[in-house]
């Protein structure tokens, strides 16, 4: 199937006669990013799942008031960050666990997940990243794996370029001491 | 998906950081069910159309939120009205199947060719205590014309009451 770009995507659901048919193609287009991203977050399939289906709808419910001067792929991304975060949130506040519990919680189900296959070395990173804060854990995931460019991660998170840079640069060093360091 | 660096810039600036990080495979062996990706699509196509499409109960949030406790407190009220309803109900009824008020009730009715179910259903859903019911169909004051128009004038206002015609009242008297 052709890839559309993000303007002729924008185009045919404003202007086309067929919306519904525009956004399933927005759909197939970053559900696959949407999704990791948002896995890398949550770790669960079945939360990253329900995160994911509810972050479409959102974005399908908002997308008659986008504006079209910012960026599809920034905005989605932003959703799926907030929708990420809120779940987490969530979680905290229905089990009351303090931040140190949340990385330990999210660990044991990155054990017991069924999907998911990493070598020693994968998991070892993986429970390195799982300790970094929340928003530290977001910046180094969409660098390290989504290759973002800094400008448009300072979009997705509402943060700027220096601050980001300094946050992914902590997370390597923290990711880097816990994987070597034993 | 615009990209402003590729895997190489990412290793570049991870080395410059001094991380080992850059020579790892950075796929982090998460995996989907197979044909995931494929469903996926239709998945949400329903969830959208079922979160959008109109419904009887697609009310806001918030109103919602005021509602529910609005209707348990209407449901707890109609709740006690009810039971003091039975309980009222209850009360007379055992008082009617007292056999003396039962016996007034009979003599009542035949008096005035009244059907005496439709009599005894009357007073159940009356407000009149046994004492009146009593005291007015005691068969002097009953057989004077004043208790007669008194009593009927009493049930006809609690006909109405309950919703019950007076024509239909009249139909059952003789």
């Amino acid at each position: 199937m052709r890839q559309y770009t993000d303007e002729e995507l924008l185009a045919m659901f404003f202007e086309g006669d067929n919306p519904n048919y525009a956004f399933s193609l927005i759909v197939r287009k970053y559900q696959e990013p949407v999704y990791w991203h948002v896995r890398r977050l949550v770790i669960s399939h079945d939360d990253a799942n329900d995160i994911v289906q509810d972050v479409f709808v959102k974005a399908w419910k908002a997308l008659g008031k986008f504006r079209k001067d910012s960026a599809l792929y920034t905005w989605i991304y932003r959703i799926a960050t907030n929708e990420a975060f809120s779940f987490l949130n969530k979680k905290k506040r229905r089990y009351m666990l303090p931040l140190v519990d949340v990385s330990k919680q999210l660990e044991e189900t990155l054990e017991a997940d069924v999907y998911y296959q990493g070598s020693e070395m994968e998991k070892k990173i993986q429970t390195a990243i799982l300790s970094l804060p929340e928003k530290q854990r977001a910046v180094f995931n969409l660098r390290y794996y989504d290759e973002m460019k800094y400008e448009d991660m300072a979009k997705i998170l509402d943060t700027s370029v220096g601050a980001l840079k300094a946050s992914y640069h902590h997370a390597v060093k923290k990711i880097e001491q816990s994987v070597h360091g034993d | 998906m615009k990209k402003e660096s590729s895997k190489e810039a990412i290793r570049k600036e991870l080395q410059e950081l001094g991380s080992s990080l850059g020579a790892v495979d950075s796929t982090p062996g998460f995996r989907v069910p197979d044909a995931y990706f494929d469903q996926l699509p239709n998945t949400i196509q329903e969830k959208v159309l079922e979160k959008t499409s109109p419904s009887a109960f697609n009310l806001p949030f918030l109103v919602y939120r005021r509602l529910v406790p609005v209707m348990a407190v209407l449901l707890l009220l109609a709740g006690i009205a009810f039971s003091l309803f039975m309980m009222r109900s209850e009360g007379i009824r055992d008082q009617l199947a007292t056999d003396q008020l039962d016996a007034e009730l009979e003599y009542f009715a035949y008096r005035t060719s009244m059907d005496h179910d439709l009599l005894y259903d009357l007073v159940l859903e009356s407000d009149l205590t046994a004492d009146e019911l009593l005291f007015g169909l005691e068969p002097g004051i009953a057989e004077g014309e004043n208790g007669y128009d008194e009593i009927m004038e009493m049930m006809f206002e609690d006909a109405r009451y309950y919703g019950i015609e007076s024509s239909y009242l009249l139909s059952s008297l003789d």
